[in-house]
């Protein structure tokens, strides 16, 4: 191990070595994608407790630079705050009314529950990408917890990112606002389907890019951004952000837009790993997924109506809008339900710590 | 033994503070880049053999954490090490403005290499804004850190020297 002793082979030759073993090594991870997981395994298995602890100290120390702001700023916030309880306990019962509407409909369309509630699991963010040009971080949960290749993270309501590697008890995710991400999206309320692709520049100034917008649609700022249902990686209805300045490309064929990402990836320190996969998804009826089971309710849907009155197409085009409504107003809710379940593994989590 | 014992573990500790620490002190959204003034470090004050196996090493960690495959970094920055090594001739332990010169052109020419490869070849053009938002901060604060954490490793050097010479005599 004596490497820097003058009667060993000479430097030049090393470096073509090492070299060589660099695009050996390249090569073999391209072509044997999960040949060098034990590798990884080994050095995360040393690593990653470190980690976890240097990361733990410096988040407590961090969170008590926070924690010293001062009173007035916090007495202002707390009343911010509960204007906003007062105004969400308002919008909750808005949207049990809208439920039980909703239920009351569902039983006379014979529509079975489009959205399962998933099984998630709290994870704690571990190391985040140690060079400036990328957006990936290490959770402390892994296979250990159940958790694979394709789970979806979620964190402040929103969805931060996709797991796309997995060791014992670690696991690498790519956040949304990475420059190689994009996730297919729905503009809520609407039918449409955009691409949301985070980019380097653009996260820099706090946004997303939302692109290929069907030119046809008009789009408020402000609107919310859903994941979408054909994604096949990313289960749909999970709140993205929300969409402002809106813009017809220079094709003049579609639109792009900017979207403020609800997830704050500056200080991300506690995700919900969603443990169910897109590839699992399935709805408790018995087509495949959620798209499926919109389709072949609306075709039972018309095929009963034109049963009963042929020739009637006023009544289907009714039939088919009171659907889309449904999906829409449904997929706010689970949105609702997903804040609801992170703000209360947030509040676990810090309990746990004091 | 001793010196490859160091410098691992000057490595690991350079890559945890880097990956965890640095994250919460962030400047204009980027975090200095720890590992590259150590390959600076060992590739002037020790030559281009030990510059290119640190730089090996610092590379392929962080292709294990946060590459998606194995090599490219590894590859930058042993490329950087040897490189480094060359100038070993004209280094002189006193002297602060070579490592400063050092790591402001190998965190320039780290960064190019990096949006070449991850970033141009996707077709992503607008070099000038990529410069402006990464490479400059990200230079101008490991420029910074360089200031007192090059005589950190070059005290390490040193003491690691004087503990080799002790043993031989």
């Amino acid at each position: 191990m004596n490497f820097h002793d003058k009667k060993e082979i000479p430097p030049k030759y090393i470096y073509l070595f090492m070299t060589v073993i660099c695009f050996i090594l390249l090569l073999f991870s391209v072509v044997f994608k999960n040949r060098f997981a034990p590798l990884q395994t080994v050095t995360s298995a040393i690593i990653t407790p470190m980690q976890s602890g240097i990361n733990e100290v410096g988040a407590s120390l961090y969170n008590r630079m926070v924690q010293h702001k001062d009173k007035n700023a916090l007495l202002k916030e707390n009343q911010e705050l509960t204007a906003k309880v007062d105004e969400y306990s308002a919008e909750i019962k808005k949207y049990e009314q809208e439920n039980y509407e909703l239920k009351r409909l569902q039983e006379l369309l014979n529509l079975k529950e489009q959205y399962v509630s998933y099984n998630t699991i709290g994870a704690r963010v571990i190391a985040t990408d140690s060079t400036n040009w990328f957006h990936t971080f290490v959770i402390d949960k892994g296979t250990k917890d159940g958790v694979q290749v394709g789970c979806n993270i979620l964190a402040d309501g929103g969805l931060a990112g996709i797991v796309t590697e997995v060791g014992k008890d670690y696991a690498k995710v790519r956040a949304i606002i990475d420059d190689n991400s994009s996730v297919s999206a729905t503009i809520s309320g609407t039918d449409s389907l955009c691409t949301v692709s985070g980019d380097l520049t653009a996260i820099k100034e706090g946004y997303i890019n939302v692109g290929y917008i069907n030119k046809e649609v008009s789009v408020e700022d402000g609107a919310e951004l859903v994941t979408s249902h054909v994604s096949n990686k990313f289960l749909p209805g999970l709140l993205i952000g929300y969409i402002s300045e809106v813009q017809m490309d220079a094709n003049n064929l579609t639109q792009s837009a900017k979207c403020l990402p609800v997830v704050d990836f500056k200080n991300l320190q506690e995700v919900l790993v969603i443990l169910d996969l897109k590839a699992n998804y399935k709805t408790d009826s018995e087509s495949k997924n959620i798209y499926d089971s919109i389709q072949h309710t609306t075709g039972e849907a018309e095929t009963a109506t034109e049963e009963t009155s042929t020739g009637s197409e006023t009544s289907e085009d009714i039939s088919t809008e009171t659907d889309t409504s449904e999906e829409s107003s449904s997929q706010e809710e689970t949105d609702e339900e997903t804040t609801e379940t992170s703000t209360e593994a947030t509040t676990n989590d810090s309990g746990d710590e004091e | 033994m001793k010196r490859s014992i160091t410098i691992g573990i000057i490595i690991v500790v350079c890559f945890l503070l880097q990956s965890t620490v640095f994250h919460f002190l962030e400047l204009a959204g980027v975090v200095p880049n720890l590992l590259l003034i150590v390959t600076m470090s060992f590739g002037l004050m020790r030559g281009r053999r030990e510059g290119l196996l640190v730089g090996f090493f610092s590379g392929l960690l962080i292709d294990i954490f946060f590459g998606s495959i194995l090599g490219p970094y590894a590859f930058i920055y042993m490329t950087l090490g040897y490189g480094n090594g060359f100038f070993h001739r004209i280094y002189y332990v006193e002297d602060v403005l070579l490592p400063m010169t050092m790591i402001t052109l190998n965190d320039l020419i780290y960064n190019v290499i990096v949006y070449i490869v991850f970033f141009l070849m996707r077709n992503r053009l607008d070099f000038p804004t990529y410069f402006m938002d990464v490479v400059l901060p990200e230079m101008i604060y490991t420029i910074l850190i360089t200031l007192f954490f090059y005589k950190i490793l070059a005290r390490i050097n040193l003491r690691l020297k004087r503990v080799k010479e002790a043993e031989q005599l």
